[in-house]
């Protein structure tokens, strides 16, 4: 694969060596991006081994660190692959043709006689005679490659020696026996174990819960107190072991239970839509307009009400509030030396933009400069976006400060986790769209309004951190407001709100809340989750107001040449599914026979931030008592495919994670509070509900590579949605899809 | 907080001995002794990532307090097995199992996995011990999701891990039943590596 231009990540980490070290036998990567449970490490490796010509053993992957990495900003958007992934191909590459042209120089007659016919063997490069020529190890080769500038043009490889189609994930051995692997398991000597007292919502009073901690370490006769601190609004114990910190956790949580004295029902401030977002304050921006709107009624509504007559559709939809709900709980270890360095050790997706956010947090207090805090990435639970990794390194870091050259571990509990995480921000998106009068009618104007808080509220991005912590300090900051990524990152709460259909006019107008009741920042999919709901159901509303198949639909607003991979995956995804034929099938693909009249087919596409993976979906539902989905097909169009498990596995997660937000997730809000601080509160997806996935991979082997972990996120909601919608005969306007939701939708129609 | 105390019990086979009080959990006693391999997910018993057997059943080491398995060191029912001692404890189911979730590829983060082994093991094994002598018929997957009813998974690697158990029931099964029957030569095992 020729390429024609370098991406940023190698121009601003110019030399090889620091991507690719060979050392004792083996290659050393230096991936600036991080493991979050999506398998990038193998996927990583794998590709080293095709470009280097090594075994999978021979590679090994330096865990992500501010000290040794490159700065490759936050794992996230679905760009591991793309970036990393290419920078390790071609850094891999160049160290391979270096090889070999140092074969050439040093010995031509050798070479010639060889016609140039070579192999390389477990790093040896060797004639086809068996002659060796020399190895990734030799010196001066390894001196030359290091400095060796990563910035010119190199054929990538592409399975030369060694087919590895889908090496298993390289992490799995150990997960499966149960030996250490996680941040959580990390234990370093003289280890200390802190908890931070925060009640179930930002601003919880918590004095009456620190009134008791103070008066319970007074009353202790324990040889080994725990210490407490407090700072400003910001309350700590540690204690020695593990033992002693379950315990006092123990207490803690049952004097913030009373001390919140949380209400049994909802409140009078619960949030039964999302009519609040368009009253809250907000800065209006215009994303896209494309066309000249000649008349009013193209843009402003004369009623709430599509005005089918006049082929005018409106409707709004809405997107509740999110949790990340990982299994795992939020942890970091931490140790200060004073004078010396910072040690944090975190499974953040952003290890540089962490430690930016610590400095500019703690730098004035331990005296330290930003380059003293050194923050290394340990592998946490699962990550779906900005948790709360980052601000549970700032609770140790904090508590590390006042303990020095002591360790100190902070684990959050669930109710933290579930609570004091950042959120999946709630959403409104209005669509008002205009059939044109042809024949057949075609989607002539479109105007996508969003309401929503930013999707965006990383550390390392702003003149103040963004740690929960940090804001709860004696002289702290106050907590920003979330904002939007840039347009070159896909936008935030805009995300895909553009649709890739052919439309003439267009218009795309986003509202940030500038105001932030519950701290709010990125999910998988971001805006996405929202826009595509949205797109997705109206295009269906549409196709059925015209009486038209939802796929003839969409296949005519997409022709042309540019939408060869759209057209692709929605084919491929009928076809798969006897989408033709769905009216017919009671058993189609499921093994199952249930009546038509419950069981229902939904369709959804986009394409991911609309330059990533293209993804089409088909859903079965059946609707009872409750929703239940039968089957997925999901189409991905994902350029090349380096680990065609690790696709497909990402593929599946996030169609089973996309059914639980569909059918039950909605963290509760309610005024500063959220409500959901449990499993009870907050329940996923079990495994008897999970659907049957089929996965289908277009084969295009000839295209750079595009993440797969977000792709399907949006697209699976939707097609879920439309199946409903299309055994209810109305289109759903507000997730997650509960019987009230679906009898509200009915009623409304 | 009330005087430590010195607990004994059993785990993985081995005594083992804890000072502290009778309301200390069993997770964070496993923990406290290095056995990192249960998992703390919520500490209420819902996600079980935190799932050890206890004697013959499976259980939730966050709920279980030291004191209640003390009070019956002399029974076998009160011994805990975790991960870590699953190879040890049935070296056929867990060599089984882990080729399985191998072979299938059945996790994301891997994060909930050991609870979800625990309690597949146990599953695979009751299956085996109700089954008729000669049969060798394997758990079917409604079988399995019913029983993992109570794992979560957020990263959605539930069909992955559904398929891993049937297959290891199967695995499992054939062998034992060709272990016990003394058959010549057992059958090519979809795992034979």
């Amino acid at each position: 694969m020729q390429i024609h231009e370098l991406p940023n990540n190698l121009k601003l980490h110019p030399s090889v060596g620091q991507w690719l070290r060979f050392v004792d036998s083996k290659a050393e990567i230096f991936p600036g991006k991080v493991e979050i449970g999506q398998g990038i490490v193998t996927a990583l490796v794998q590709i080293a081994c095709e470009e280097l010509g090594l075994s999978p053993d021979q590679i090994e992957a330096r865990p992500a660190s501010t000290a040794s990495s490159p700065n490759e900003s936050v794992t996230s958007g679905s760009l591991s692959i793309q970036e990393c992934g290419f920078a390790i191909r071609h850094v891999c590459a160049l160290a391979r043709s270096m090889l070999i042209g140092s074969a050439k120089l040093r010995l031509p007659e050798l070479w010639s006689q060889h016609q140039g016919k070579y192999r390389i063997d477990r790093g040896r490069l060797c004639l086809y005679d068996g002659t060796e020529l020399g190895t990734y190890w030799d010196e001066p080769f390894v001196s030359i490659l290091g400095a060796q500038s990563c910035l010119t043009f190199a054929t990538h490889a592409l399975n030369r020696e060694v087919e590895l189609r889908s090496l298993p994930r390289l992490d799995f051995p150990s997960k499966f026996t149960g030996k250490a692997a996680f941040i959580q398991d990390m234990r370093l000597p003289e280890m200390r174990y802190g908890l931070v007292l925060r009640g179930m919502a930002r601003d919880a009073q918590l004095a009456s819960v620190r009134k008791a901690l103070v008066s319970w370490t007074d009353s202790q006769r324990e040889d080994h107190l725990p210490e407490l601190l407090i700072d400003g609004g910001f309350a700590s114990l540690t204690c020695t072991s593990l033992l002693a910190l379950a315990r006092y956790q123990r207490l803690a949580d049952q004097a913030i239970a009373r001390a919140l004295l949380l209400p049994s029902e909802p409140s009078n401030h619960e949030k039964t839509s999302n009519d609040w977002l368009l009253h809250a304050p907000s800065e209006r921006s215009e994303v896209f307009r494309q066309g000249h709107f000649d008349a009013a009624s193209e843009l402003v509504a004369s009623t709430h009400l599509s005005d089918k007559v006049n082929a005018v559709f409106e409707a709004s939809f809405d997107k509740p509030w999110l949790s990340h709900a990982s299994i795992g709980l939020s942890c970091a270890v931490a140790c200060y030396h004073p004078g010396e360095s910072m040690q944090v050790w975190t499974h953040s997706q952003g290890i540089f933009n962490l430690r930016s956010d610590l400095f500019l947090a703690l730098g004035k207090r331990c005296a330290l400069d930003e380059m003293q805090f050194v923050v290394q990435h340990v592998e946490g639970a699962g990550c779906y976006g900005h948790n709360g990794a980052d601000d549970v390194a700032f609770d140790a870091a904090r508590i590390a400060l006042s303990c020095p050259d002591v360790p100190i571990r902070v684990q959050w509990t669930r109710a933290q986790e579930l609570a004091c995480a950042p959120f999946s921000p709630a959403m409104r998106v209005k669509v008002r769209a205009i059939l044109s009068s042809d024949s057949p009618p075609r989607v002539k104007s479109w105007v996508h309004t969003v309401w929503s808080n930013g999707h965006s509220l990383r550390p390392g991005r702003a003149s103040t951190p963004t740690l929960l912590g940090s804001s709860e300090l004696a002289d702290g900051p106050a907590m920003r407001v979330s904002v939007n990524a840039t347009p070159a990152m896909g936008y935030g709460s805009e995300r895909n709100a553009q649709p890739l259909y052919t439309i003439d006019k267009l218009l795309i107008e986003n509202y940030r809340l500038t105001e932030m009741p519950i701290r709010s920042s990125a999910f998988r999919g971001l805006g996405a989750l929202g826009n595509v709901f949205a797109i997705e159901s109206m295009m269906d509303e549409m196709a059925r107001h015209l009486n038209e198949d939802p796929l003839e639909f969409r296949l005519r607003h997409l022709q042309g040449d540019d939408h060869d991979r759209a057209r692709g995956v929605l084919l491929r995804v009928a076809n798969a599914s006897t989408w033709k034929d769905r009216h017919r099938n009671t058993d189609a693909g499921g093994g199952d026979a249930h009546s038509n009249a419950t069981m229902g087919y939904g369709l959804a596409f986009a394409r991911y931030k609309n330059t990533g993976a293209w993804c089409a979906v088909v859903a079965k539902v059946e609707l009872a008592e409750r929703v239940k989905v039968r089957r997925l097909w999901i189409a991905a169009d994902v350029g090349r495919v380096v680990n065609e498990n690790g696709v497909r596995n990402q593929l599946e997660g996030a169609a089973i994670q996309s059914t639980s937000i569909a059918l039950l997730e909605n963290a509760h809000y309610a005024g500063n509070s959220h409500f959901s601080p449990s499993w009870e509160d907050y329940p996923i997806l079990k495994f008897s509900d999970v659907p049957a996935i089929d996965i289908l991979l277009m084969d295009r082997n000839e295209q750079p590579s595009l993440g797969a972990g977000e792709p399907a996120t949006a697209p699976v909601v939707a097609a879920i949605a439309n199946a409903v919608a299309s055994v209810i005969g109305t289109t759903l306007h507000s997730l997650p899809l509960t019987p009230e939701t679906i009898a509200k939708a009915i009623k409304l129609s | 907080m009330a005087a430590n105390t010195s607990f004994h019990i059993f785990v993985n086979a081995r005594p083992m001995e804890h000072q502290g009080e009778d309301s200390d959990r069993l997770l964070t006693v496993l923990h406290n002794q290095g056995l990192c391999a249960s998992k703390l997910g919520c500490g209420t018993g819902h996600c079980g990532a935190c799932t050890v057997w206890v004697g013959g059943t499976s259980a939730r080491a966050c709920e279980v307090t030291v004191g209640t398995l003390a009070a019956e060191i002399d029974s076998s029912a009160q011994k805990v097995t975790t991960l870590e001692g699953l190879s040890e404890a049935e070296p056929l189911l867990a060599q089984c199992l882990i080729d399985a979730f191998l072979l299938e590829q059945a996790a994301q983060c891997g994060y909930c996995t050991s609870g979800i082994l625990m309690k597949a093991a146990l599953l695979i094994r009751n299956h085996s011990l109700e089954a008729r002598k000669d049969s060798d018929v394997p758990l079917e997957e409604s079988q399995v999701s019913r029983a993992l009813d109570e794992h979560l998974c957020r990263c959605g690697s539930h069909r992955r891990v559904m398929r891993a158990v049937v297959l290891a029931s199967e695995v499992y099964s054939r062998r034992r039943f060709a272990e016990t029957s003394n058959a010549a030569a057992l059958p090519p095992s979809k795992l034979a590596r």
